[in-house]
């Protein structure tokens, strides 16, 4: 009895199974009855074995052992069965010829020139030859109507190189390497689109000088919404920027009045100021500069607030206006001087808090600057959806809100997240290196980044070599040819050269030193110490705020977290064996660094590291793992799924973050619930920043979602758009995906 | 007028080569399809040569295209009889008249063309095939692929009753009834014996030339060893069985 329930449910299961194959057309129409019946067969069997059917049938037919006969007939089943799948694989076989032979007739290329053939042989032949040679072969050629080469459209051609660079490509990759490969090619693809586009004339627009009416660039992508686009984006990020800004009390921010000083020292002309008196710890990193009174007090601001999180911010001082002149010393004072050149300007018009909230103003438009260009370059990779998103992960709140406050670690992230961004674009996506604005975007972030903090020079290093890797020899070569790209090295050259002297000279990794640990603590402890603290650097790259006073709250943690795990893992899951490796190295890096540096620097100058020093480098991980999934590795769905995830996670921890930021400054953490009416209020009022902020994050992710699925990838290659410009990208397209 | 030059073309031959489509089956011969297809130039001025790329993985296509043939590249390898199939379609789609087969390897020598392309001009064959044993030429070859080829020669007389030297030369023209018959129709296993009954079948007009055959220039042969033994049993089994109702591609 129990062999009759097991069969027989085997067999429903096994009759349920063909049912859904067929509803889901896993199997033929054809196919699927004979499944079909088979299954009844057995759900019959088995329904019977109590009527001891099988035992007559067996007796019947003269078969002692009665399952023989299931075994018989199952051997014969598929006997047949397996025959019928022979002959449907020679159908098929004959299919698949017809197929090939089809695909080949009409991708065949014809010869280069008919005066190539001719020419071979002529020089081939023996001269001596008699007089048919007189008369060129070629001569007779036009009358044969159906000659291939005759009667072919310009598109017709270029399609034509286009398949014959996609074989060279796929049998002699080191032949197709010879300069001027794409000439062929290119000349008549860029000349139909010039054509097309107005009438531009100017075929010398290709591999030499970049011509003067339309770039590469503009031909490649001709998107008329672009400018548009990165403003808007712009607006958005600045506002953001700008709603974290106003809602973080004046210094409140790590070392916001050194860097104020700094600022309002070196805009008056003091770019570097004399070293300040050793201490009794050793020889002092501070450097006193000469600036107003009014920045002097700015030091006494955070004092009362700054590390306890339980005391509004309304006991802080306000900073009076005062134009006489003090010495002050600061922690700041030998970083390089291009921050603070640009931000300390409003301190010459206002040297007051005034001054102080436009300051912050200025840093922010920069470093929104840099995001919103992050930003446009990732829109504008259209076979990498994700970028988007990994660009927007990069840009965590801490981002913001550093950004929003007086210290260059705002734009060194940004600027590290922009050239991660483009630099991505420009490298590892299949958009032609020539294109002047993502040259434009890589060339200033990487020549902004490199000035920007002690370790940028590191960051940058870092940041290049992995996008070398990913961009491979060929793209480097082709970048190398480009003349705006050899003048954007240049710059950066010189802003590197420039670092380095600086760093020689004024050395800017001096740091003070924090509370040491005790002299006699083994070297184990100090690492595990570090290793220790490697969670709050990771905390602390998605927001620590304040004097790291303001912690993010577990839904701001855990849910951006979650954002670069699942970017991480798609690009882990679809990347490439290349980008599988450097997002690895990017991790390992990202966690690892902080803990050997702490641990080795802990005996002389304590355990100092913060987590926003790493997010240049750390930008990476989503940017990088996000680009590494290419068009088509994810269902439409997916995307879909990511467009709704992603800003839902994004709205709730900025929200979350913000308000209970909002709340530590205005009633204190151990205040009521609400952060409104608390003894500080943000200028023009805590609800009014506080709506502000909702409707700017709310906006963002919303127009996030709009660039990501504004130009659907399903329209990227339609029939009808089967332009030259399609066709070229299709062949830049093989190309890369052959030298992968 | 027939004034002859030293390829022994007279004005009307050369006047027909320009109908001539050359098809050059290749797998994998990219250090020989250069010169194969130069030495077709030089020998057919005029004809129209297309290497058929039977899914190389070498740079067979290129080599064939800066040699200046025209290039049918095959997404898979179809084997020698679908890749010759493919280029008398092309030749059939293009309007010509006729096509020859030369292999890739430089096995076959285009200098002896004119003698293949004779017959189907004058109108007294409708394929022609170079055999290696009418005389011109000594083609030394291995004794046991001798015997090979003389079995299939007994049996394609046996099953024809045509009398061929040379079933397995793989060197041949044909003309537009020729053409037409194996674009429609193209046994892919074993064309060199298959398409000459079948051509005899069809009732076209075959004949075969003496012609000189050189030892490949690279590669090997792909009937070779153990496999030249399976290779002969499975082109007996196809001759005897197969051919009533010959697996067509068309």
């Amino acid at each position: 009895m129990r062999l009759f329930g097991l069969s027989l449910v085997v067999s429903i299961a096994f009759l349920a199974l063909s049912v859904r194959a067929m509803r889901r057309h896993r199997l033929s129409e054809h196919t699927g009855m004979l499944w079909l019946g088979v299954s009844l067969a057995m759900v019959f069997l088995s329904a019977t074995l109590p009527f001891h059917l099988l035992d007559r049938a067996a007796r019947f037919v003269g078969i002692a052992y009665p399952p023989d006969l299931i075994l018989l007939i199952a051997v014969l089943f598929l006997f047949a069965f397996t025959f019928q799948l022979s002959m449907g694989q020679a159908q098929l076989n004959e299919k698949n010829t017809k197929l090939a032979q089809e695909i080949g007739i009409l991708t065949a290329t014809t010869p280069q020139s008919p005066e190539t053939s001719s020419s071979a042989a002529d020089e081939d032949a023996d001269t001596a030859e008699p007089e048919w040679l007189a008369e060129p072969p070629r001569t007779t050629e036009p009358e044969r109507t159906t000659e291939p080469q005759r009667e072919r459209a310009p598109a017709e051609d270029v399609v034509v190189a286009a398949l014959v660079t996609a074989t060279e490509e796929a049998v002699a990759p080191e032949a197709s390497q010879r300069p001027g490969r794409w000439s062929h090619v290119r000349f008549p693809a860029l000349g139909l689109m010039l054509f097309r586009r107005g009438g531009h004339a100017g075929s010398r627009s290709v591999l030499g000088e970049p011509p003067d009416v339309a770039s590469p660039a503009t031909i490649a992508y001709p998107e008329p919404g672009r400018r548009l686009r990165w403003m808007a984006s712009f607006a958005l990020l600045f506002l953001l920027i700008e709603a974290w800004s106003l809602s973080t009390p004046l210094m409140a921010s790590p070392d916001e009045p050194a860097h104020t000083v700094k600022a309002a020292a070196v805009v008056r002309g003091e770019f570097f100021g004399t070293p300040a008196r050793p201490t009794r710890l050793g020889p002092s990193s501070q450097i006193t500069v000469r600036v107003p009174h009014v920045f002097a007090t700015l030091a006494a601001i955070p004092t009362c607030f700054g590390t306890h999180p339980t005391v509004p911010a309304s006991c802080a001082p306000t900073p009076g206006p005062s134009t006489r002149e003090v010495k002050v010393a600061t922690a700041a004072g030998r970083y390089e001087p291009l921050y603070y050149a640009i931000v300390g300007l409003p301190s010459l018009a206002f040297p007051s808090s005034t001054g102080i909230w436009l300051m912050r103003l200025v840093s922010g438009l920069l470093s929104a600057l840099f995001l919103a260009s992050a930003l446009e370059s990732a829109a504008a990779c259209k076979r990498r959806r994700l970028l988007v998103w990994g660009v927007a992960v990069a840009a965590t709140p801490m981002v913001m809100f550093m950004a929003g406050t007086i210290n260059p670690n705002g734009l060194e992230a940004s600027s590290a997240i922009c050239l991660w961004a483009s630099g991505f674009a420009l490298l590892s996506d299949h958009a032609v290196v020539s294109d002047r604005r993502l040259l434009a975007r890589v060339g200033i972030s990487a020549s902004v980044l490199v000035q920007v903090r002690g370790l940028s020079p590191l960051w940058l290093l870092l940041i290049a070599l992995a996008l070398v890797v990913l961009a491979g020899k060929n793209k480097i070569i082709e970048l190398s040819r480009d003349r705006v790209a050899r003048l954007w090295i240049a710059v950066l050259a010189a802003s590197c050269a420039f670092t380095v002297w600086w760093q020689i000279r004024y050395d800017p990794l001096a740091l003070s030193p924090g509370p040491l640990p005790p002299k006699h603590v083994p070297v184990s402890s100090l690492i595990s110490t570090s290793f220790g603290l490697s969670d709050a650097f990771i905390r602390e790259m998605i927001g620590v705020l304040g004097w790291l006073d303001v912690s993010a709250p577990a839904v701001t943690y855990y849910g951006w977290i979650a954002m670069v795990f699942m970017l991480l893992g798609l690009g882990l899951l679809f990347g490439r064996r290349l980008f599988v490796g450097v997002l690895v190295c990017l991790v390992v890096l990202t966690v690892a660094l902080p803990i050997v540096f702490d641990a080795a620097n802990a005996r002389n100058l304590g355990f100092v590291w913060q987590g926003r020093y790493m997010l240049p480098l750390a930008a990476g991980i989503p940017i990088v793992a996000a680009g590494a999934v290419a068009k088509g590795y994810l269902s439409d769905r997916t995307h879909r799924r990511a467009a709704v995830i992603f800003p839902a996670i994004l709205v709730v921890s900025e929200l979350a973050l913000f308000f209970d930021a909002l709340r530590r400054y205005t009633v204190g953490l151990a205040g009521p619930l609400s952060p409104f009416g608390g003894r500080w209020h943000p200028p023009f009022g805590t609800v009014a920043v506080s709506l502000a902020f909702v409707v700017v994050v709310v906006a963002y992710a919303a127009w996030l979602r709009h660039i990501v699925g504004r130009y659907p990838l399903a329209d990227w290659w339609t029939p009808a758009d089967a332009s030259a410009g399609s066709i070229e990208r299709a062949m830049v397209d093989e190309n890369a995906m052959n030298v992968d | 007028m027939v004034a002859m030059n030293a390829l022994g073309l007279d004005a009307t031959t050369l006047q027909q080569v320009r109908q001539l489509c050359i098809v050059v089956p290749a797998f994998n011969e990219g250090r020989s399809v250069f010169d194969v297809v130069k030495t077709a130039y030089k020998s057919m001025p005029g004809a129209h040569v297309v290497v058929v790329n039977d899914g190389s993985t070498d740079d067979t296509a290129i080599q064939a295209y800066l040699a200046g043939a025209a290039v049918v590249s095959l997404p898979i390898n179809l084997g020698i009889g679908g890749a010759v199939q493919t280029g008398y379609q092309y030749a059939l789609r293009h309007g010509f008249e006729f096509a020859m087969q030369i292999d890739g390897d430089g096995q076959h020598d285009p200098t002896e063309a004119a003698r293949l392309l004779k017959p189907l001009i004058d109108g007294t064959a409708d394929v022609t095939v170079g055999s290696r044993w009418l005389g011109r030429g000594a083609f030394e070859s291995p004794s046991g692929r001798r015997f090979g080829m003389r079995v299939l020669a007994v049996l394609v007389r046996w099953k024809t009753g045509g009398s061929f030297t040379d079933t397995t030369s793989g060197f041949r023209a044909v003309g537009r009834r020729g053409l037409e018959l194996f674009t429609e129709s193209y046994p892919t296993d074993f064309p060199e014996v298959g398409t000459i009954v079948l051509a005899y079948r069809s009732g076209l007009r075959i004949e075969e030339v003496p012609v000189q055959m050189e030892k490949r220039q690279y590669g090997r042969s792909s009937i070779s060893g153990l496999r030249s033994a399976y290779y002969m049993i499975r082109v007996i089994v196809d001759l005897l069985i197969g051919s009533a109702d010959h697996r067509s591609v068309g």
